[in-house]
């Protein structure tokens, strides 16, 4: 039997758009459709209340809080992981001994699994007994010992850990977008008289415009999304209320509230919002590149 | 405007010793080509006297002042690449305007220089064009143009027309000798192209193994060419070289080689006395050799000479027509000779061919160690 060489394209991609049809359209369509109903996570029962959900959370101050806190946390963690993670690629791009092993340490963050990194950081910050006030402590920084995991310092410490936990990435993006820099680029700046900073500026920066773009475009959709670093944080102390980010209060809602239709809401919302800042976004870098 | 001395000039890369204590002078407005294989020294030597490699020992002096020590951008040069090395995100424009920019130079400063120079180099209209949207040749424009601007002490070129075709390689060439010209700076020219270093230089410097070999004028090294490393590779086709002995016999002295014996011509003899009977390289250029049937033919007024006996025989293995020549491999005995030919002699794969030396131009070399010409008048 002869197939057509059309039949046989449709039927090599039928099994890859049937995925992608039940693994994301049908998922994604349907916490659409979710979020116009009133609908107990786990009960079959469901009753079309239309925008009630949406117009329920405008009047939601928990629901501003949780906007407001994930916008500062994905900013701040962005801004801090690229900074660190470009200056960490720059140093790593230099020749020196020891080159590959630090190489390998700095990735070393990015590898271990999330559970095991919160609950070593919970340990280091911890207030009575962590090492890091006892530092503060000794160089005598600190007067008394800082409740990392207190109302007051607990998005500072979830900022950290994030940060910590996720500039590997940044690292090798830009390291590697580094080494294709020719080195004579460079060495045409040191003869037009471009000192360090300078070829910093005028070579390095604009090679990496690109990676950059896409480094920070993933970045922030992963951490306005992130939820297992949030959450695993908010076990336990009291002032998780003070971290919870937009995914976490979505799960809450959902989970712990049984509120499918709200929760299913906030993820409609969550989406337009990373929608909206992604095509702010590459409007500004196309502006940018004029 | 700068004379350049290198003296002692050494460079060391671990155990590897790259340039090795090279002594240097490049007149004031002089065009120096550095030429040589890849790996004889030529390329760092030019990076140090840009200040892009840091020398092991010995001295660079530009001008009055010894810059050793001073970064790039304290030593008044400027350098094209063999990569264009364009800043990829900047107009050409900005390209231009970089150093000037880096200098301090400010805007209103920068415009008449950078149009100056898109001018010389006929570039005007592509200023407000990215690299990526220029051809080779322009973009080496454009890099040239970047060197021209600042109108520094002294240029460097590091294989700049290696990454153009051939046509463009000879428009270029032609064109950098007229920029020399006009602008009278000293410029200082890397390449392993023997014909760049022929058609450009005032002064060549042929280097080997991170030594000078030779330094002179191109025809002074291809006339007389100090060893047998010049000898073979300024001139193109290469130099032919042979074993030899010369011997003294009633009718003279000849050179006689494996497959050929030929005489020495009466006014070289008396040069040559010092080694005679020692084994010898004998050099013949191929466009010192000639067919002796077509010599005969035209009773040539190139070799009056023309003596049988200095004649040796071969098969004619490959023919390469040129166009207004031909080169001939010519196998003599079991070794292979060039010979540059008349396109209009009627020559066929594995017929006889006599050749006749033109022995007047004949070099000699010590066959022991360091091959050095055995010096005629």
């Amino acid at each position: 039997m002869k197939i057509s060489e059309r039949t046989a394209g449709y039927s090599l991609v039928l099994p890859g758009v049937f995925l992608i049809c039940a693994l994301l359209v049908y998922p994604v369509l349907y916490g659409v459709y979710l979020s116009f109903f009133s609908k107990h996570s786990f009960f079959p029962e469901q009753k079309f209340i239309g925008l009630t959900n949406y117009l329920y959370l405008l009047q939601d101050s928990d629901f501003w809080m949780s906007l407001w806190y994930g916008t500062v946390y994905s900013v701040s963690t962005i801004v801090l992981q690229v900074a660190l993670g470009v200056a960490a690629a720059l140093i790593l791009s230099q020749t020196f001994r020891g080159r590959n092993f630090v190489r390998g340490i700095v990735l070393f963050p990015y590898i271990i699994p999330t559970v095991v990194a919160i609950i070593l950081w919970k340990w280091l910050l911890n207030n009575q007994f962590g090492f890091i006030n006892y530092v503060l402590f000794a160089l005598g920084i600190v007067g008394e010992p800082v409740n990392w995991m207190g109302k007051d310092h607990i998005m500072s410490s979830l900022v950290l850990i994030s940060v910590w936990e996720f500039f590997p990435f940044v690292v090798l993006s830009v390291l590697a977008r580094l080494q294709t820099i020719p080195p004579v680029l460079y060495e045409a700046a040191k003869v037009d008289g471009a000192g360090q900073l300078r070829r910093f500026f005028h070579v390095t920066l604009p090679q990496l415009r690109n990676v950059l773009f896409v480094v920070i475009l993933l970045r922030g959709i992963w951490m306005f999304t992130k939820f297992d670093t949030v959450w695993l944080l908010t076990q336990g102390g009291g002032a998780e209320k003070y971290i919870r980010t937009l995914p976490v209060y979505a799960y809450m809602r959902t989970f712990m509230y049984y509120q499918a239709g709200l929760g299913s809401a906030l993820a409609v919302i969550m989406f337009g919002v990373l929608v909206a800042a992604t095509a702010v976004y590459f409007n500004l870098f196309r502006r940018g590149d004029e | 405007m700068a004379k350049i001395t290198l003296s002692k000039l050494t460079k060391r890369f671990g155990e590897y010793e790259a340039v090795k204590g090279i002594d240097l002078t490049i007149a004031d407005g002089e065009f120096a080509v550095l030429v040589g294989p890849s790996g004889c020294g030529k390329s760092t030597t030019l990076r140090m006297i840009a200040g892009l490699e840091e020398i092991t020992s010995g001295e660079i002096t530009i001008g009055d002042t010894v810059v050793n020590d001073l970064a790039p951008k304290h030593r008044d040069i400027a350098m094209v690449f063999q990569e264009y090395a364009l800043y990829p995100h900047m107009t050409v424009r900005k390209n231009l305007a970089f150093g000037l920019k880096m200098r301090g130079y400010k805007k209103g400063e920068q415009a008449p220089l950078v149009q100056e120079a898109a001018n010389m180099l006929g570039i005007s209209e592509l200023l407000e064009r990215k690299p990526r949207e220029l051809s080779g040749g322009q973009r080496q424009r454009v890099a040239l143009g970047r060197a021209i601007v600042r109108k520094p002490k002294a240029f460097l070129f590091d294989e700049p027309l290696s990454n153009l075709d051939a046509k463009l390689r000879v428009q270029m060439r032609a064109e950098l000798s007229r920029l020399h010209r006009r602008l009278a700076t000293t410029m200082i020219y890397v390449t392993h192209d023997q014909v760049e270093a022929m058609t450009m230089g005032t002064k060549i410097v042929i280097m080997k193994d991170g030594l000078i070999q030779q330094v002179g004028s191109p025809m002074e090294v291809y006339r007389r060419p100090l060893n047998q490393f010049v000898a073979g590779f300024i001139g193109s086709p290469a130099m032919n070289f042979f074993k030899a002995m010369l011997v003294q016999r009633a009718e003279g002295v000849y050179v006689e080689a494996a497959s050929f014996r030929v005489p020495v011509p009466e006014r070289l003899c008396g040069p040559y006395q010092c080694v005679l009977g020692r084994e010898v390289i004998f050099g013949i250029r191929p466009e010192d050799i000639h067919s002796f049937e077509l010599l005969q033919q035209q009773q040539s007024a190139i070799l009056p000479e023309c003596r049988a006996d200095s004649m040796i025989c071969g098969e004619v293995e490959v023919i390469e027509p040129l166009g207004p020549e031909m080169l001939v491999l010519v196998k003599c005995g079991d070794q292979t000779t060039v010979v540059r030919l008349d396109p209009r002699l009627d020559l066929e794969v594995g017929q006889d061919i006599n050749l006749q030396l033109d022995m007047e131009k004949m070099h000699l070399f010590d066959a022991a160690h360091p091959h050095a010409r055995i010096e005629a008048p």
